[in-house]
């Protein structure tokens, strides 16, 4: 479990986004209440769920200008000491120069056991934090279910299960949930 | 969704504990990371899941000088800057002098819609560092949904129950059927 300890040691995005630099290529971190987290390496299972919406999310998103992305970070306005590394980013417009966006228009994650809390807490209220996200979407590893969060629902939950269909109407289509879980088995 | 917007503005345990004193005694303020929070009035929906909860738990922790109470708040000293009141705790030993419980044995949030990312997020990331718990149960109010957080070892491992499945207790010798928590509600 990732938990912030020091509250003096707190980086801020710039400070951090000098610290990771020089870090192997390899490595992968996140900013997470101003602390720099290093993220594991994820199962197969998790891969091939942010593969099987990578391809959807793609094909809807090129139509319209716009694009379905892995491994992008995050940055808010609002918050200058979070960058988190969402599985799955939808963004619009010209590709975006560096690896890191602040416009995106919907944003995925898939639920680690160890990275719950992180996933289904902070990390959610600060992406509640950008103008330009609409869509939210939690997806559980272990179960077929998918929490939808949107910005014009008030950022409430509503859960979506295995027989469902996600709306995605920024996107003018939708995920099917049997999709998503494709050669997933519980 | 509520945000910890002030860093510096951060009160510890002490502090909020002299700060709520003052406060009339109808309002119900938490401590979380480091802000005083004020509880909304819960839902009948929310009321109704936290007493079928607190009547099963309570029956199963009685004869065992435990008992399940509402209304406690939870301090750790791991962390000084929260004092969150969950809906249900389940505690043992002598009765506390005050309302602030260091050792429980169980804690279970039920879900408000506009509470969902802090419960499951920070809170729960701050019950995990109370040695003495043991069950974490998260208890959804807008779907017949239940989550078990077991400490094993070092971790927590975490099991999702819907409306046939039953919340096993051996800690208190006893089970709770999800069917009776949602006792009285259609959906």
């Amino acid at each position: 479990m990732a938990l912030a300890v020091k509250r003096d040691a707190r980086m801020n995005v710039a400070a951090y986004r000098r610290w990771v630099e020089p870090r192997p290529d390899e490595e992968r971190w996140e900013l997470l209440d101003g602390v720099p987290v290093l993220m594991a390496p994820p199962s197969a299972r998790h891969q091939r769920i942010v593969t099987n919406l990578i391809k959807r999310l793609d094909n809807l998103a090129e139509p319209r200008g716009c694009g379905a992305y892995p491994g992008l970070a995050i940055l808010s306005d609002a918050m200058d000491d979070y960058a988190p590394y969402p599985d799955v980013v939808v963004h619009c417009g010209p590709m975006p120069p560096t690896g890191f966006v602040d416009d995106p228009l919907v944003i995925v994650e898939v639920l680690s056991p160890g990275t719950m809390t992180n996933d289904r807490g902070h990390k959610l209220a600060f992406y509640a934090t950008m103008p330009s996200l609409q869509t939210l979407l939690i997806v559980y590893q272990n179960e077929a279910r998918i929490e939808v969060w949107r910005c014009d629902a008030g950022w409430i939950m509503q859960p979506v299960g295995a027989d469902e269909v996600v709306d995605l109407p920024e996107l003018g289509g939708t995920l099917p949930v049997a999709e998503i879980y494709d050669r997933v088995t519980f | 969704m509520a945000l910890a917007v002030k860093r510096d503005a951060g009160m510890n345990v002490p502090a909020f504990r002299l700060w709520v004193e003052g406060r009339p005694e109808h309002e119900r303020w938490e401590l979380l990371d480091g802000e005083p929070v004020l509880m909304a009035p819960p839902r009948e929906r929310h009321q109704r899941i936290v007493m079928n909860l607190a009547g099963r738990l309570d029956a199963l922790a009685e004869p065992r000088g435990c008992r399940a109470m509402p209304g406690l708040a939870i301090l750790s000293d791991a962390m000084d800057d929260f004092a969150p009141i969950p809906d249900v705790v389940v505690r043992c030993g002598p009765p506390l002098p005050d309302g602030y419980a260091t050792d429980p044995l169980l804690v279970a949030e039920v879900l408000s819609p506009s509470t969902v990312s802090l419960d499951r997020g920070r809170k729960f990331d701050f019950y995990r560092t109370v040695p003495s718990l043991k069950v974490l149960l998260i208890v959804y109010s807008d779907e017949t949904r239940v989550e078990l957080w077991r400490r094993e070892a070092e971790d927590w491992s975490g099991t999702a129950l819907s409306l046939d499945g039953t919340v096993a207790l051996p800690e208190l010798d006893g089970a709770v059927p999800v069917r009776d928590i949602y006792r009285g509600l259609t959906s």
